[in-house]
């Protein structure tokens, strides 16, 4: 499969060329060209879908005002993602990047992303708050935050039988609850 | 509030004064010390002032000719309103343009548009950069700083205490124009900038939720109501901040040096700082020292090799050797001494006794000679980082259908944490979703009310004013309009 296929082409607000992301899936070398090894990732750049996230979990929240929590539904997927993003020749400690790790995304002129660097700004929190402009109530606050990270041993041990998980799997987090294992 | 006035009374007709100052300031104006005004409104056929803006249409007859006596572009404009038995300023601008300037039998007329002074460029289109600012700097000192950048004076900023500051390291505002900046500024404080009628800069609240009336009205003093609705309202705010609490960044364990060191019983000790990169600038953490090849490979113990992370960015190796310079000397006094000793034959054998003693000493001290090796040593480590998060922070109308969805964006750096973010968020939602509920009304005058005001109808209902106008022609029925939202 020819690389460039398998990346995500975002279309994001205003045009931007250089986004910044937090890379959620250790590089490794998702794609090949046959001869040359590409090293790729999942990077979340944070909320910029314009139709915000807020709509792909609106019917799948709970807790409103005058209900007791959120719950999200254990199907959701994340849209926020770019996935299987590649990483720019002679970046050597870019192919180190870890989970969380904060890097500069490039557009190019066809529209795909690359990771072109490591940055200073990344994307942190996201939280929501339920406001009814009907009656002026505020609700639960909501937590959506992605974050990617190693899972520890306690984890490891305690979401399968111990030894099924890979010593080194990385855990994808949507406000603290663990969404997706990569 | 203007607290300098009182409500005109009902059934009162306008008694005003629109005069031109061709050289005071705006706050010689304001302070009374500009002299030869002129007075324009006896030439006046059309007059209307507002917040913004005042228009006038002049019909003359000789007043106005030549170039010294005609308003011309950055004359100051006044306009004066009778209380009490006395003219009192209600607004200072500055001309902005003077037009259809009409000459022909029977007709002299021109028009006239002043504009209050953040409408100029010096306040909307300069782009302008701060100073820098350091941790902790009171908002109202950014803002005040703007203002006088912007060329207002002292007496000319009156903004309440904002109880906030600066919560980055350093905060320095750039390419902007003084206008953006201040809304910028003010926005984490839900304030909204504005020139009052005297040309001072203040400061609007925009927490309209449980607002208390600054003006109660009587049921004889509304004229009129007019409702409209112009544009769908928000039923999201989002607030996307920097995060001013760093955040820790872990990349994955590597190797961060390597190093080559030689040492021997030529050196006591020999120390090597290692910096994680080449820069110096990489942190790591659970840093350690992987040895390659050993100093010590050959038989002979060499040195012992020590390695610990002096600071975030640097560690350093050390060996310390076995057998160094001052054994050497001892062993050469010994060897010398075994020279001294004299030959003897003890037992059966027949090897001297003052050879085997030298033979001893020769044997040590080859052995500290062969005392060298080179070690070839690895730091491995975890790199990390302190990165700023770009956080987002939305608050959404529950109650909204999902189709009538209406997101705003706003960004903004100077805000301090997550509960602050949310609070920022909420406020500005209800401002900007109860913002599309305009209302127009028309009042009996009460030159109090000013942009920000919230007025109070007699059937409990408050309104948020953004902008207020009124009839300037002399006769007219002191009526004030006023635009602005429900909420």
């Amino acid at each position: 499969m020819p690389v460039l296929t398998d990346l995500a082409a975002a279309e994001v607000k205003r045009g931007v060329k250089t986004l910044y992301g937090k890379v959620l899936t250790r590089p490794a070398l998702l794609v090949s060209d046959g001869i040359n090894l590409v090293y790729a990732c999942d990077v979340d750049i944070g909320a910029t879908d314009p139709t915000g996230r807020i709509d792909q979990y609106k019917d799948d929240l709970t807790g409103l005002p005058g209900q007791d929590d959120w719950t999200l539904q254990d199907t959701l997927t994340v849209n926020t993602i770019l996935h299987n993003v590649t990483i720019a020749r002679n970046n050597a400690d870019l192919i180190y990047a870890d989970v969380g790790a904060p890097v500069t995304l490039s557009r190019s002129m066809s529209g795909q992303w690359e990771i072109t660097g490591f940055s200073m700004e990344q994307p942190g929190t996201y939280t929501l708050v339920p406001v009814n402009l009907g009656d002026m109530t505020i609700g639960t606050v909501i937590d959506l935050s992605i974050d990617g990270r190693l899972l520890t041993l306690g984890e490891l041990g305690t979401m399968a039988p111990f030894g099924t998980l890979p010593f080194g799997a990385s855990g994808i987090f949507i406000g603290g609850i663990l969404r997706q294992i990569v | 509030m203007d607290y300098r006035w009182e409500p005109v009374p009902l059934d009162s007709f306008r008694s005003v004064k629109v005069l031109l100052h061709k050289t005071a300031s705006i706050g010689e104006v304001r302070r009374g010390e500009a002299v030869d005004p002129v007075d324009l409104s006896p030439m006046m056929s059309q007059g209307k002032q507002s917040c913004f803006d005042v228009n006038i249409t002049l019909n003359w007859n000789y007043e106005l000719f030549g170039a010294e006596n005609q308003p011309a572009p950055n004359h100051v404009l006044e306009i004066q309103l009778m209380q009490a038995g006395l003219f009192v300023t209600l607004w200072i601008g500055i001309v902005e343009s003077v037009s259809s300037f009409t000459i022909s039998r029977g007709e002299r007329s021109m028009q006239l548009t002043a504009k209050s002074r953040d409408s100029l460029d010096i306040f909307r289109t300069a782009k302008r950069v701060t100073a820098l600012f350091p941790q902790l700097t009171d908002m109202a000192y950014i803002a005040g700083k703007i203002a006088k950048s912007a060329g207002l004076d002292d007496d000319e900023i009156v903004l309440p205490i904002s109880g906030m500051t600066t919560s980055h390291t350093n905060t320095q505002l750039a390419d902007m124009s003084a206008w953006d900046m201040l809304t910028n500024l003010f926005l984490p404080l839900s304030w909204t900038p504005f020139m009052d009628g005297q040309g001072r800069l203040k400061a609007a609240s925009r927490d309209v939720q449980g607002a208390i009336a600054d003006v109660v009205l009587e049921p004889e003093r509304v004229v009129k109501v007019v409702a409209q609705r112009q544009r769908p309202p928000a039923t999201r705010l989002k607030v996307k901040w920097l995060d001013p609490t760093l955040k820790k960044s872990l990349q994955q364990g590597r190797k961060l040096a390597d190093q080559t060191m030689t040492t021997g019983w030529f050196l006591p000790f020999l120390k090597k700082t290692i910096y994680f990169s080449d820069d110096k600038t990489q942190r790591a953490v659970n840093t350690y020292m992987v040895t390659k090849q050993s100093a010590n490979a050959l038989f002979v113990p060499v040195c012992l090799e020590r390695y610990e992370q002096l600071e975030q960015n640097k560690g350093k190796i050390t060996l310390i050797n076995l057998a160094w310079g001052p054994a050497i000397i001892t062993l050469l006094v010994q060897w010398q001494a075994a020279h001294s000793t004299p030959d003897g034959v003890s037992g059966p054998n027949t090897v001297p006794v003052g050879r085997k003693l030298e033979g001893y000493a020769q044997l040590a001290f080859m052995l500290i000679m062969m005392s060298i090796g080179t070690g070839i040593y690895e730091i491995w480590g975890t790199p990390y980082e302190w990165v700023h998060a770009r956080n987002t922070t939305e608050a959404f109308d529950s109650s909204a259908p999902r189709w009538v969805d209406n997101p705003v964006e706003v960004e903004t750096d100077f805000i301090i944490n997550e509960q602050h973010a949310q609070a920022v968020a909420v406020r500005e939602l209800i401002y900007q979703a109860k913002s599309a509920n305009k209302w127009a009304v028309s009042l009996v005058d009460d030159p109090r009310i000013e942009f920000g005001d919230i007025l109070e109808f007699p059937d409990e209902s408050k309104m948020y004013v953004e902008d207020v106008s009124r009839s300037i022609m002399r006769g007219d029925p002191a009526v004030m309009e006023i635009k602005g939202f429900l909420i």
